[in-house]
């Protein structure tokens, strides 16, 4: 009797299977997310990097140009330079995945906060400051977290003046940004050899590659939340604005660096990178799932975040949190919902894995 | 259906005490290189307690901690081959227990399972055949054990496979085959069978296969003529959901478990029939009752058993959503639930406020958990409170943020936004989660 109910129920089953209006043929979703990834790692992620590339070489030749003479007019092209490769460098900094991040090089090219006091003593510590120097150096005082240290420290007339005086500050911050053009070569190229086994990484566990960049977009979303808004907003402090705590205060770039995060959330999220031919995101995934109304909410979300962001300015975010600070509480807020909708709903509807399993399930 | 005393002759109990005792063995030492004792007893700042259980605590210095693991390994090992095996049993129990009772968010099912399997062993003398201590002892005054303790375990791990299969019984399960479409879908790429699971059929079958399974399993096991048949099934049933799913050992001890079903009398036919020979009894006769304390504490085991799992159902609406008592109940891979929570910190009196994020106080498996299991939060809020109270003048208040989803429905606020955890008591948090058709608006 029991063989024969087993019998029966798999003969039900197949009965189900036969009776299924699916078209695995042609929308497979392993194919979509072969298609994901391919559109990001050629429209996104490669471009990023070469476009990063170009900035540091021209920081580097502009910075060669400062060394052998430092005058006003090139500190303040050094120092737009500096601007344009930070921001460029945030769109590279999104995709800090799998071997790549292993590697650690992303921060060997900017880790914040610079540590001052080390910093300082690097430079009246050295005695030929090259290169090799730079290289032997921890990530607390290299990249461009230091370079933006020594630009913009103080006043156009001091800062020079600084330079100036003391030609082994100049020496170290030309051997920062050929440190720097380095490791951005060595970055592609590292891209360059990861490249294949990222949009072939299609498996569903925490290194698939679809995982690695759902995890991208929430690592984005909360270090914008928690570091570039909420320390500066005083949530850690009681309330108590922390001016000083904005990322990149110096240059006064904090707002420029968070557009540019969330430009690549964006961008990563519809897929929708400059020059892409397929623009598949995760918003053709969920369409694939037929998860409409989640899309929805998210496409929703993601355009309050920009219409926040267009409304707040730039490119400092100084101004605008000691004077509006309930605008960039907003702000958060709306990173929030976003963050809400792409850490739990989506990555729940499809199956990613946000946390590293430290344990087995049941 | 029953094993009868001519019948009884150890065999089983000890081929189950060996499988089981190795199992156990080989999960201590799989703790230990996946670096879990540091991950789970060491890294943390704060522990999730089980309630009335609030003393247990890792010990220090930490190299104590890594010790307890490889003793329980050791004293399953001892289990298994037989040696010391009273000691070694209540060794292992005690250690398991502890080791699993230091930290919730780690909970799951099988390790409760273990628990419980080891805490009957300790009452069952399981070493008679099969061990080393029968292959070494000359003595042939002692009486075998009697055929009852099999039926101990048989029906512990019946009631598990039945209780699983009661708590399929919700609407996700049955109408929507949630979580498994879910589930599933996400596993396209397993090899050769990948694509069948975009279909929706599949994630229906395998839930109402895998309910029918829990329900039925155990009744096909302890039937002779179905059990070979039984056998096959949970074999192919618990090796398709540990290359399916990340459960661990679940599928290998639920597997190991099936062969306590197996009589002695077919255990001797199978060994005949691949000539192998078993060491001679060293028992000289089969004793046929038990100690009444010992019936009268099986039965009590047993009461308790069928009340753990039957408490979700008499206190909740939705026992997934709240999970109030959800666990020690087989409430096995129901759902797929994910969550996110801050913290706030007020001082009302100077107006200061502070901003929690869990993942700057938990491990992530810890804030993983947290973020949707009511308990939880309510205990990280106790956690912060003499840390923020130090920073404040005045007394502090702390609310959470928190949004959980269910089996691929929207997220929904999970606690009012307005209630000061400080101000209940941890049972009581469960009364203010908000129904899951709440909205904000």
């Amino acid at each position: 009797m029991p063989t024969k109910s087993i019998f029966l129920f798999f003969l039900l089953a197949i009965g189900m299977l036969a009776c299924e209006d699916v078209a695995i043929s042609e929308e497979r979703l392993l194919e979509q997310r072969k298609l994901q990834l391919t559109n990001t790692l050629q429209a996104g992620i490669l471009p990023a990097h070469q476009s990063f590339l170009s900035a540091a070489e021209s920081l580097h030749q502009l910075s060669q140009t400062f060394r052998t003479t430092p005058t006003e007019d090139h500190l303040i092209a050094f120092r737009k330079q500096w601007k344009e490769a930070a921001s460029s460098w945030k769109r590279c900094e999104f995709y800090d995945l799998g071997e790549i991040s292993d590697s650690f090089i992303h921060f060997r090219i900017y880790r914040r906060p610079t540590n001052i006091e080390q910093l300082e003593e690097t430079i009246s510590n050295g005695e030929l400051i090259d290169l090799d120097y730079v290289e032997s150096q921890g990530s607390a005082v290299i990249g461009l977290a230091a370079i933006e240290y020594l630009l913009f420290e103080a006043v156009t007339d001091t800062s020079l003046q600084s330079f100036q005086a003391d030609t082994k500050r100049a020496d170290y911050l030309l051997a920062l940004t050929a440190y720097l053009l380095d490791q951005a070569q060595a970055l592609q190229e590292s891209w360059g050899d990861y490249g294949p086994t990222f949009t072939n990484s299609l498996q569903s566990s925490i290194d698939g590659g679809q995982n690695l960049l759902v995890n991208a977009i929430v690592s984005a979303l909360e270090e914008t939340n928690k570091d570039a808004i909420g320390k500066p907003l005083g949530e850690a402090s009681g309330g108590i604005a922390k001016l000083e705590l904005l990322e990149a205060h110096r240059s006064s770039s904090s707002m420029s660096l968070i557009k540019a995060t969330f430009r690549e959330v964006k961008a990563s999220f519809r897929g929708d990178y400059p020059n892409s031919e397929s623009n598949y995101g995760f918003d053709d995934y969920l369409v694939a799932l037929k998860n409409k109304e989640l899309l929805d909410k998210i496409d929703t979300a993601i355009d309050k975040c920009e219409a926040t962001l267009a409304e707040l300015g730039g490119p400092d975010l100084k101004s605008t949190l000691a004077t509006k600070p309930e605008a960039v509480a907003q702000l958060q807020l709306d990173f929030t919902a976003l963050l809400l909708l792409v850490k739990i709903d989506m990555a729940s509807f499809i199956g990613a894995i946000i946390v590293p399993n430290e344990s087995d399930g049941d | 259906m029953r094993a009868t005393a001519t019948s009884f002759n150890g065999v089983g109990l000890g081929i189950y005490r060996i499988t089981f005792g190795l199992l156990l063995c080989c999960s201590s030492i799989r703790f230990l290189l996946k670096g879990w004792v540091y991950d789970c007893y060491l890294a943390p700042n704060m522990h999730f307690s089980y309630r009335y259980f609030e003393w247990v605590k890792p010990f220090s210095p930490e190299w104590l901690m890594y010790l307890l693991v490889v003793l329980c390994a050791l004293a399953s090992f001892l289990v298994a081959i037989g040696l010391f095996y009273r000691i070694a049993i209540v060794c292992s129990f005690f250690l398991f227990t502890y080791l699993e009772l230091i930290e919730k968010a780690w909970y799951l099912n099988h390790y409760y399972f273990v628990s419980i399997i080891l805490l009957l062993l300790c009452f069952i003398p399981a070493d008679h055949r099969l061990s080393l201590k029968s292959y070494f002892s000359k003595s042939k005054a002692r009486a075998l054990t009697p055929p009852i303790y099999a039926n101990v375990l048989r029906l512990q791990i019946s009631l598990v496979y039945f209780f699983a299969g009661l708590a399929k019984f919700t609407s996700d399960w049955l109408w929507h085959a949630l979580p498994l479409k879910i589930w599933l879908k996400a596993k396209v790429d397993v090899p050769l069978i990948g694509w069948l699971f975009e279909l929706e059929a599949i994630a229906y079958l395998f839930s109402y296969f895998g309910l029918a399974y829990d329900l039925g399993i155990a009744f096909l096991l302890w039937n002779k003529k179905t059990r070979p048949l039984a056998l096959l099934l949970v074999v192919a049933f618990h090796v398709m959901t540990a290359v399916l799913f990340n459960i661990g050992m679940f599928p290998w001890i639920m597997i190991v478990g099936s062969l306590i079903f197996v009589q002695d009398d077919e255990w001797e036919k199978l060994f005949a029939f691949f000539q192998i020979k078993l060491p001679a009894p060293t028992f000289s006769k089969v004793s046929k009752t038990l100690p009444k304390w010992l019936l009268v504490l099986f039965g009590l085991h047993f009461f308790v058993q069928l009340l753990l799992p039957l408490r979700p159902y008499f206190y909740n609406k939705n026992k997934l959503w709240t999970e109030r008592y959800y666990r020690f109940a087989w409430n096995v891979m129901l759902m797929e639930k994910a969550g996110y929570a801050i913290f706030t910190i007020k001082e009302p009196q100077s107006g200061k406020t502070w901003k929690v994020y869990p993942n700057d106080h938990l491990s992530p498996t810890q804030e993983k958990q947290m973020n949707f299991q009511a308990d939880m939060i309510w205990q990280f809020a106790q956690y912060l409170q003499p840390i923020y109270q130090k920073k404040a003048a005045h007394p502090i208040e702390i609310y959470v943020d928190a949004f959980v989803t269910l089996n691929g429905r929207p997220s929904k606020r999970y606690l009012p936004q307005n209630l000061n955890l400080l101000q209940i008591k941890q049972e009581e948090t469960y009364d203010f989660i908000l129904p899951l058709d709440y909205t904000d608006d």
